[in-house]
C-alpha cells in the first residue's frame, strides 16, 4: 500500500508557522515603504463630476494620488481566472462613476498610514448622484436605473437589464414532467451576503527590483493571474512583472481576485518606491463577498419517491461589478443538480448587477447557495411522500458508473465535461450518520412541546475536483547532490496544507520520504505555472502535474542507476531513496545517483518538468446530520452536534483533510445562524467588525464529528479528489431540516437568527 | 489630533497637576477603550496604573478599585450576590479584553457597559469619584447612568457594593446569539427589601430599573423600555427586544415560582 | 519616550511614540510573530502574554508596558527548538494557514502555566480571544488537550 500518501505526515511548514517564523507579505521590511489608501464612494450610484487634490497635494508626505482623471482606463476583471477569464471586463482601475458605497474613486500613497488618512480627507470630490439599485429583485425592473451603461465594457450578458450573466439549460422536457408529476415540490430561498474573514486581510506590497522590474509580493491565491491582469491594467508585457506568493493568512475565495495589486503597483511605477496596501478588517468586509441568491427549485415526483424532473431557477446578485458573475451562478446548477438522477432538468440561471458590495469567490462557489434550497426540498418531498429523509435520498441520489447530462451542459461559464461517477462512498457516509445522531430516535415536530424543542436534520452534497479541461497545473523537480529533491510548483498553498500534500505526491512517486523533499511554491520567476487555489483542484489538478514531473525524474533515477550498477534499466527496483538491482544484490542511494549525475559521468541535471489537465471534475461527496434546540421564547437556534462523513477519495494527508472539513463546516455554521450584512438606506455595510459581524469562536462550537470515508478516484493522483469546499455546503440546508423538524416552520431566508426564526414561530402560531 | 504625550502619575498630586487646566486627555485604565476610538480627540494620554487603584477590599461593603481588571476580580471567585457579579464579569468580553479591561475603564469608557452598568446598577453600586483637589464624590450607578456627560472629566477610584446585597439571589440572564457573543438583552431580577425589583439593560439602551412593592408586570417593563426608547441596532429590532424581555420576564417567573 | 520592560526573559529599553500601539512597536522592532487581524481586539492574532495573561497587543500603548513582562511567541522556540506547544500544534493539525496560530499558542500557554490539567470548559475560555477562520478549531482544542497531557501537568 501506500508509504507517504494517505499519512498525516506533519505540515512542511507547520513548525516554522508556529514559531512566528514564517513570513507573510508583511513580514520582510522594506526601505521606504509608502502606505496605500483609498478614497471611497460615499454613495451607492453616480457619476464624478470632478476630483479636486490640490489640498492633499500639499501635504507632506503624500507621494501620489491616482484617480479617474489622470489614469488609463483599461476595461477588465478582477475575477482571478483562467483566461480568457468567463466574467465580463466590467471594472476599471478607476471609472467615472461609482456602483457602490465603498467604490474606489481615488488611490493615495504616502509615507505612512496617517498621512495616507489624513490626505483622503482632503481630496474634494464632486458627484452626481445616480438612483440606485439596492435589491437584486428590483434589478430587472423594466425601470432600474442602469448600472453598467459605460460603452467599452464587454461580456456583459445585457446591459439594459442589469444582466451581468445569464444561462438556461434543459434537459427532457421539464414543463411536461412537472405537470405530470405525481408529487410537485416548489421552494425557493433567498441567501444572504457574507464575507470570507481571512484573519490576514488583503495585503500587497510591490516594489522594483535592481532592473527595475515590478515585483509584486501579494496574499493571493491565483499569483499568475495576478501577473496576466495587472500586466494588461498596467500596460506593461508580463515579462516586467515577478509575482511572489509567501505564506497566507487564509482565503477562502477572497483572495482569487486581482484588485489591490495594481493600485500598488501603479504607484511604485510613478514613485519608484515600494508601496503597501494591507486592508482593514472593515474595509474587508466591501472587498469580496458571497453572491446573495434567489433559488427556486421545482422538482416532480412520482408517488414513491422517485424524482422525474427538477427545475433550478437562480438570480445571482453579483453587486457593483461582475467577478465570478457567471460561473458562480453556473456552479449552483452544475454542483447541485447532478446529484440526483431525473429524466428532465432545466436550470435557468441569471446573474444581475446591483449598487451593493462585490460578490465573488467564496468556498463552496455557487453550490453552497443552491444546496440551501435543494436540500430542504428533497425534505419536503420526503414528507410529502411519507418517507424517511435519508431513504429519499438514497433511492435519488447518483451512483457509481453513472453520470448525468448536467455534467457536461453546465460548465466553467459554458459547456462542461460528461463525468461518469467512479467512486462513491456516500451510503456508507450516511449510514454512519444515521448511527452517529441516533437518527432513528427522530420525532415528528408535531410531538413535541414546550419551550426547549430538539430537532435533527440532514443532507447530502457533493462538489467538483478542479475545472476539467481547463485548469493546467504543472511541477518542476530536481534532485540535488544528498539524494533531496527540489519541487517548484506554481501551486499555491494558502493555509490549506497543499505544500505538504503535494511534497507527499512526489514523495510516494519517487520512493522516498517526504522530508527529503524541499518544496517551493507560487512565484511567476520561480516556478512553472499553476492556475492557482481555486475550484478545489490544488491536490487533484496540480497533485496529478506532481505525479507527472517525479514519474519522469524516477524514469531518469533508474536510467543513471542500472548505469552505476551495470545492469539494465527494467532491473532497477527503487524504494527507500534506493535503487536496487535486483539481479545483482546491489545498491545506490539517491544521493550516490544525484552526485553521479551531477559530477562523474554523462553529467546531466536529473529533473523534469510535468503537467496536468484532467477531463474529468469528479465530485466529493458527503452525507451530514445535525441535532439542534429551538427556543421558541427567543428564537435562537442552538446547535448541539454536527456530524459530517466525507467521501474525498484517498485522502492524501487524512488530518489536513479533516481539517479542511472541520474548517468549513464551522464556517458554514455561523454563515447559517450569525453572519450577516446590515445595510443602511445607501446600501452602505454598517456592522464591518469581528464585534458586529458574528464569527463563530471556540465557546460557539457545537459537538463535531468528521470522519472521512475513503474510497478510491481512478483519475485522481493516488485515489485522491478534492475536500476543501465541500463542507460549507452543508450547514444551511441541515439546520434548516432540524429546525422543521423541531418547530414545523422552514427558514427560506438567511441566517437563521433568533430575531427572525421568532417572527415565524409566531406567524405560524 | 494626534497623541503627542503619555504620561503615567505617580501619585494623585501629579495626576491633577497633569491634566488641570487642560483639555484632551484621557485616562488610559487598560487602554482597551481609547485604542477602539478612531476619531477621538485626545491629545495627552495619562496612564493612571500606578495610582493603586487595584485593590478589593472586601469587609462589609465590597470595595473594587476601579484600576481591577475583570480577571482579577474574577480569580477572586468573590461569591458576593451568590455569584451575580462574577458571571455578569465572566462574560465581558473574551479573555484578551477583560485580562486588560479594568471595571473602571469599562464604565467609564462604555465598552460592554451593557454588561457591567445593568448589574451594578441593580446592586445599587455606588462610584467613588476623585475631583480636582482630590475632593471625594460618591455617587449612585444610576445618577452616573443618567447623566454620563457631567463625569467625564473625574477619575474614578472605586466601585462600592453594598454589603445588604452580599447574600441576595439574584436572577440574572443574558442573552446572545451565541455563547460568545455580545448581549442583546440582560434582565436582572430579585426580591429586596421585600420590594421587587426588575432591571433591562441592551446593547443600545441605557439600563433602567423598576421598584415595586407590587409584582412588576411584563406591561410596565415594556412601557418603561418604550419610553426609555429601545433602539434597532446589528443584534435586533426594537420590536424583537421587547419580545426578547418578555422571554426573560417569562424565565425569571418560572424560576421565582419554583423557588 | 524610554520605555524599559521584560521581553521574552530579557531586560530592554526602546524608545517609542507615545502613540504607539504595542502591536506596531513589536513588528517594529522585529518580532513579526505578531500579527495584525483586526486591530480593534476582536481576533486577537496580535496576542501576547503581560505579566503571565494573554492580552491583544493591538489594544495598548507602548507606555503601558514599560516596567512590565511580556512574552511573544519569539519567546517560545525556534525552528530547531521549538517549545512542546508548538510542536503539538503541528502534530495535531492544529496549524493550517498558521496567522492565527502565535495567538493561539500563547493563549495555550499562558492557559496551561495556570492551569495544568484544563477541562474543556477552561480550555474554550482560555482561547475565547482568538479567532480562527481555518481550522474550525477542532485540531486546535486537542492541540490543548494533548498539549496538557504531554506537558504532565507540569508548568511550562
Amino acid at each position: 500500500m501506500f508509504k507517504e500518501v494517505n499519512k498525516s505526515v506533519k505540515k512542511v511548514d507547520g513548525i516554522s508557522l508556529a514559531t512566528g517564523k514564517a513570513l507573510f507579505v508583511d513580514d520582510q521590511n522594506f526601505e521606504g515603504l509608502l502606505y496605500g489608501k483609498f478614497l471611497r464612494s460615499p454613495i451607492p450610484h453616480g457619476i464624478i463630476k470632478s476630483i479636486d487634490t490640490s489640498e492633499a497635494d500639499k501635504l507632506p508626505g503624500v507621494e501620489t494620488i491616482i484617480h479617474y482623471f489622470n489614469s488609463s482606463h483599461i476595461p477588465h476583471t478582477t475575477a482571478g481566472q483562467g483566461y480568457p477569464e468567463p466574467s465580463p471586463y466590467d471594472t476599471y482601475m478607476f471609472d467615472k462613476k461609482v456602483r457602490f458605497v465603498g467604490d474606489n474613486v481615488a488611490f493615495i500613497a504616502a509615507t505612512s498610514r496617517e498621512i495616507a488618512e489624513e490626505a483622503i480627507k482632503k481630496i474634494k470630490v464632486e458627484y452626481e448622484e445616480l438612483p440606485a439599485v439596492l435589491n437584486l429583485h428590483d434589478a430587472m425592473k423594466d425601470n432600474a436605473p442602469k448600472i453598467h451603461d459605460e460603452a467599452d465594457s464587454f461580456g456583459i450578458f445585457d446591459k439594459d437589464k442589469n444582466l451581468a450573466g445569464g444561462v438556461e439549460v434543459n434537459v427532457g422536457d421539464v414543463k411536461k414532467g412537472l405537470e405530470e408529476a405525481e408529487i410537485r415540490v416548489d421552494y425557493s430561498v433567498d441567501t444572504h451576503y457574507s464575507q470570507h474573514t481571512p484573519i490576514e486581510p488583503h495585503i500587497c506590497i510591490t516594489y522594483l527590483d535592481e532592473k527595475g522590474r515590478l515585483i509584486i509580493r501579494t496574499s493571493t491565491q491565483v499569483p499568475f493571474h495576478v501577473r496576466r491582469i495587472c500586466a494588461m491594467v498596467l500596460e506593461t508585457p508580463e515579462k516586467n512583472i515577478r509575482v511572489i506568493k509567501p505564506r497566507i493568512g487564509g482565503a477562502f475565495g477572497t483572495k482569487q481576485e486581482v484588485y489591490l495589486e495594481y493600485y500598488a503597483g501603479k504607484a511604485t511605477l510613478l514613485t519608484g518606491k515600494p508601496v503597501k496596501i494591507e486592508l482593514t478588517r472593515e474595509e474587508e468586509f466591501i472587498s469580496r463577498t458571497r453572491h446573495p441568491m434567489y433559488v427556486n427549485v421545482k422538482l416532480g415526483a412520482d408517488k414513491t419517491g422517485k424524482i422525474h424532473t427538477i427545475n433550478m431557477d437562480v438570480i445571482s446578485n453579483t453587486g457593483a461589478y461582475g467577478s465570478h458573475a457567471l460561473t458562480v451562478m453556473f456552479n449552483s446548477g452544475s454542483k447541485c443538480l447532478p446529484l440526483y438522477k431525473a429524466e428532465n432538468v432545466r436550470f435557468n440561471g441569471k446573474t444581475v448587477y446591483t449598487n451593493l458590495p462585490v460578490a465573488g469567490a467564496y468556498r463552496g462557489y455557487g453550490a453552497t447557495q443552491g444546496y440551501a434550497a435543494l436540500e430542504q426540498v428533497l425534505d419536503i418531498l420526503a414528507e410529502k411522500v411519507g418517507k424517511d429523509p435519508v431513504e429519499i435520498r438514497k433511492m435519488n441520489h447518483i451512483q457509481k458508473g453513472e453520470t448525468s447530462p448536467i455534467f457536461k451542459a453546465l460548465g466553467e461559464g459554458k459547456e462542461g465535461a460528461e463525468t461518469f461517477i467512479k467512486s462513491i462512498k456516500l451510503d456508507e457516509a450516511l449510514d454512519w450518520g444515521v448511527e452517529e445522531i441516533n437518527w432513528q430516535d427522530r420525532i415528528p415536530y408535531t410531538e413535541k412541546t414546550g419551550r426547549y424543542r430538539k430537532g435533527k436534520g440532514m443532507g447530502i452534497f457533493m462538489q467538483g475536483s478542479g475545472i476539467p479541461l481547463v485548469d493546467m497545473a504543472s511541477a518542476f523537480i530536481k534532485i540535488n547532490d544528498d539524494g533531496s529533491f527540489n519541487l517548484q510548483v506554481g501551486a499555491t498553498d494558502l493555509g490549506t496544507g497543499s505544500d505538504t500534500v503535494l511534497s507527499q505526491i512526489a514523495a510516494e512517486t519517487l520512493e522516498t520520504t517526504t522530508d527529503n523533499i524541499i518544496i517551493y511554491s507560487s512565484d511567476t520567476d520561480m516556478t512553472p505555472f499553476d492556475v492557482g487555489a481555486y475550484a478545489s483542484s490544488t491536490t487533484y489538478i496540480s497533485g496529478g502535474a506532481v505525479n507527472n514531473a517525479a514519474e519522469k525524474v524516477k524514469k531518469q533515477i533508474i536510467k543513471v542507476a542500472a548505469e552505476m550498477l551495470e545492469t539494465h534499466e527494467d532491473d532497477i527496483e527503487l524504494r527507500d531513496t534506493k535503487a536496487f538491482s535486483k539481479k545483482n544484490n546491489t545498491s545506490k542511494t539517491f544521493g550516490d545517483i544525484g552526485k553521479y549525475a551531477l559530477y562523474i559521468n554523462n553529467q546531466f541535471q536529473i529533473g523534469a518538468i510535468g503537467s496536468h489537465i484532467s477531463q474529468v471534475s469528479p465530485p466529493p461527496f458527503m452525507a451530514v446530520f445535525v441535532e439542534i434546540e429551538v427556543d421558541t421564547w427567543t428564537g435562537k437556534i442552538k446547535v448541539l452536534k454536527y456530524v459530517c462523513g466525507v467521501d474525498c477519495g484517498t485522502a492524501i494527508n487524512p488530518k489536513l483533510a479533516e481539517g479542511q472539513v472541520e474548517g468549513a463546516i464551522v464556517n458554514g455554521l455561523s454563515y447559517a445562524l450569525t453572519e450577516r450584512y446590515i445595510f443602511n438606506e445607501k446600501g452602505k455595510m454598517m456592522n464591518g467588525s469581528f464585534q458586529d459581524y458574528k464569527i463563530f469562536n471556540i465557546e460557539d462550537l457545537p459537538e463535531l464529528k468528521v470522519k472521512l470515508f475513503p474510497s478510491y478516484e481512478p483519475t485522481g493522483p493516488y485515489g485522491a479528489k478534492s475536500v476543501s469546499e465541500i463542507g460549507i455546503n452543508g450547514p444551511i440546508p441541515a439546520i434548516a431540516n432540524a429546525l422543521y423538524n423541531a418547530v414545523g416552520v422552514r427558514a427560506h431566508k438567511f441566517p437563521m437568527y433568533p430575531e427572525f426564526i421568532l417572527n415565524k414561530l409566531e406567524k405560524n402560531g | 489630533m494626534k497623541i503627542e504625550n503619555y504620561f503615567k502619575p505617580k501619585d494623585l498630586n501629579e495626576f491633577f497637576k497633569m491634566t488641570q487646566g487642560h483639555d484632551h486627555w484621557k485616562v488610559v485604565a487598560g487602554g482597551t477603550f481609547v485604542s477602539r476610538q478612531k476619531y477621538v480627540k485626545v491629545h495627552t494620554l495619562i496612564d493612571i496604573q500606578e495610582l493603586g487603584f487595584d485593590y478589593i477590599n472586601d469587609n462589609g461593603d465590597l470595595h473594587i478599585g476601579s484600576m481591577v481588571t475583570f480577571t482579577e476580580f474574577i480569580e477572586t471567585n468573590n461569591d458576593y450576590a451568590n455569584g451575580t457579579l462574577l458571571s455578569s464579569f465572566a462574560k465581558c468580553g473574551p479573555i484578551t479584553v477583560r485580562n486588560i479591561a479594568t471595571i473602571g475603564g469599562n464604565i467609564m469608557g462604555g465598552y460592554y457597559w451593557n454588561d457591567t452598568t445593568p448589574v451594578l446598577l441593580f446592586l445599587e453600586a455606588k462610584l467613588v469619584f476623585l475631583k480636582e483637589s482630590s475632593e471625594i464624590l460618591e455617587i449612585n450607578v444610576e445618577d452616573f447612568i443618567n447623566d454620563r456627560a457631567k463625569y467625564k472629566n473625574m477619575l474614578l477610584k472605586e466601585i462600592i457594593l453594598p454589603e445588604k446585597y452580599r447574600n441576595e439571589r439574584v436572577f440574572f440572564n443574558r442573552f446572545a446569539r451565541t455563547e460568545s457573543d455580545i448581549p442583546t438583552s440582560i434582565f436582572l431580577g430579585g426580591i429586596v427589601n421585600g420590594k421587587n425589583k426588575i432591571v433591562i439593560g441592551a446593547s443600545t439602551v441605557k439600563p433602567f430599573a423598576i421598584i415595586s412593592e407590587d409584582e412588576i408586570t411584563v406591561e410596565e417593563i415594556k412601557a418603561k423600555a418604550k419610553e426609555i426608547h429601545i433602539m434597532n441596532d446589528l443584534r435586533g429590532s426594537n420590536e424583537y427586544k421587547l419580545k426578547l424581555i418578555n422571554a426573560q420576564y417569562k424565565e425569571y417567573k418560572e424560576t421565582k415560582d419554583e423557588n | 519616550m524610554k520605555i524599559n520592560f521584560n521581553l521574552n526573559g530579557n531586560d530592554r529599553t526602546f524608545e517609542t511614540e507615545p502613540n504607539e500601539k504595542v502591536l506596531d512597536f513589536l513588528r517594529r522592532i522585529g518580532l513579526k510573530g505578531v500579527k495584525r487581524g483586526c486591530e480593534t481586539g476582536d481576533c486577537g492574532a496580535c496576542a501576547i502574554i503581560l505579566d503571565g495573561k494573554i492580552i491583544n497587543s493591538c489594544m495598548l500603548y507602548t507606555g503601558q508596558i514599560d516596567g512590565h513582562s511580556i512574552t511573544t511567541i519569539e519567546g517560545l522556540g525556534d525552528n530547531q527548538n521549538p517549545h512542546l506547544i508548538q510542536e503539538t500544534f503541528v502534530d495535531e493539525g492544529a496549524v493550517q494557514c498558521g496567522f492565527c496560530t502565535p495567538g493561539m499558542i500563547l493563549a495555550t500557554k499562558a492557559l496551561l502555566d495556570k492551569t495544568p490539567n484544563p477541562t474543556l470548559e477552561e480550555i474554550k475560555n482560555g482561547l475565547s480571544g482568538n479567532l480562527c477562520r481555518c481550522t474550525g478549531y477542532v485540531k486546535i482544542e486537542k492541540a490543548v488537550v494533548e498539549s496538557a497531557k504531554k506537558l504532565g501537568g507540569k508548568n511550562v
